[in-house]
């Protein structure tokens, strides 16, 4: 496993761990941001926060979507 | 067997390579001159350019009526014809070339190679390019295939794999011109793919939910800019 594999895993273990603990909005805006810096260069890597955001999505929708809104604010 | 008429209507005025005309066809009007490139007038359309048009034109049909007969899925074509005209000026000056370059929407990207095939049958069964084969070298560029576009107005992601999705929204709402739009269907909420959006392009696309499970999710995807 190469250096950023295994950074990008921690982070995406940090990430699902913040939306356990209720941030949720928090952690989602974290791991797109987080999949756009790997986009172009390892989009591979960048694939692992996609499963991220499904997860985080996943677990209480509406919760999250009413939480989003009309449109995020720039984090 | 039958025979066929087609008629056209040209007026032309003024003189030399200075007069402008015009050609009733289908019930338009379109104005023609000789190409600038040439000495003309450049304005409106010229008889190089519609003789491209006409290749063109059949060509496009003949394309769509055999990806049909193959099974080739597709909901749009756009061909771009390049005509080339050699040894210009001078006596010897003949239209030496007509590439057409096809781009399909809609189509299955792992069978390109079928797609190419069937592009230059249609070069081979276009009726207008049989006339000029024997003296006009016709050729059939690299086809071009494009996720299915906004012109059908859903883009229905459900039969496909998930890990094939987002390419392939990211891909065609890309192709959407600033002020149309596309529904998303998907069988689970979409909002994975907003924050990306957000994320990776500001504030270029608009989000509205039209329907909301619990099966199926649509989403009119916008491009503000």
């Amino acid at each position: 496993m190469t250096a950023a594999t295994a950074v990008v895993r921690l982070l995406d273990r940090a990430l699902r761990e913040l939306g356990d603990a209720g941030q949720t909005e928090r952690a989602c805006r974290l791991a797109a941001e987080a999949y756009a810096a790997l986009e172009k260069s390892s989009p591979e890597l960048a694939e692992r926060f996609t499963g991220t955001l499904h997860h985080l999505t996943c677990v209480p929708p509406a919760s999250i979507r009413d939480a989003v809104g009309p449109r995020p604010a720039a984090s | 067997m039958a025979q066929l008429t087609f008629e056209v209507m040209t007026r032309f005025t003024g003189s030399g390579r200075e007069a402008v005309g015009s050609l009733e066809t289908g019930g338009q009007v379109v104005p023609w001159s000789a190409p600038s490139g040439m000495g003309g007038k450049g304005e409106g359309t010229s008889p190089e350019e519609l003789l491209a048009g006409a290749v063109a034109t059949c060509y496009t049909g003949t394309l769509g009526a055999l990806l049909t007969r193959d099974k080739l899925p597709w909901n749009r074509i756009q061909v771009s014809l390049q005509e080339t005209v050699a040894d210009h000026p001078g006596p010897n000056a003949r239209i030496s070339r007509l590439l057409v370059t096809p781009e399909v929407a809609g189509g299955e990207f792992e069978r390109l190679a079928e797609y190419q095939r069937t592009a230059e049958l249609a070069r081979d069964h276009c009726f207008i390019g049989h006339h000029i084969r024997s003296d006009i070298a016709y050729e059939v560029g690299g086809v071009r295939l494009l996720a299915a576009t906004p012109a059908e107005g859903e883009l229905d992601v459900r039969p496909l794999p998930p890990a094939q999705r987002h390419q392939l929204i990211f891909s065609t709402i890309e192709e959407l011109e600033v002020g149309t739009a596309l529904t998303l269907v998907n069988d689970h909420d979409p909002l994975p793919l907003r924050y990306q959006l957000d994320a990776t392009r500001g504030e270029r696309f608009s989000w509205d939910y039209l329907e909301s499970g619990p099966k199926t999710w649509k989403v009119r995807i916008g491009r503000k800019s």
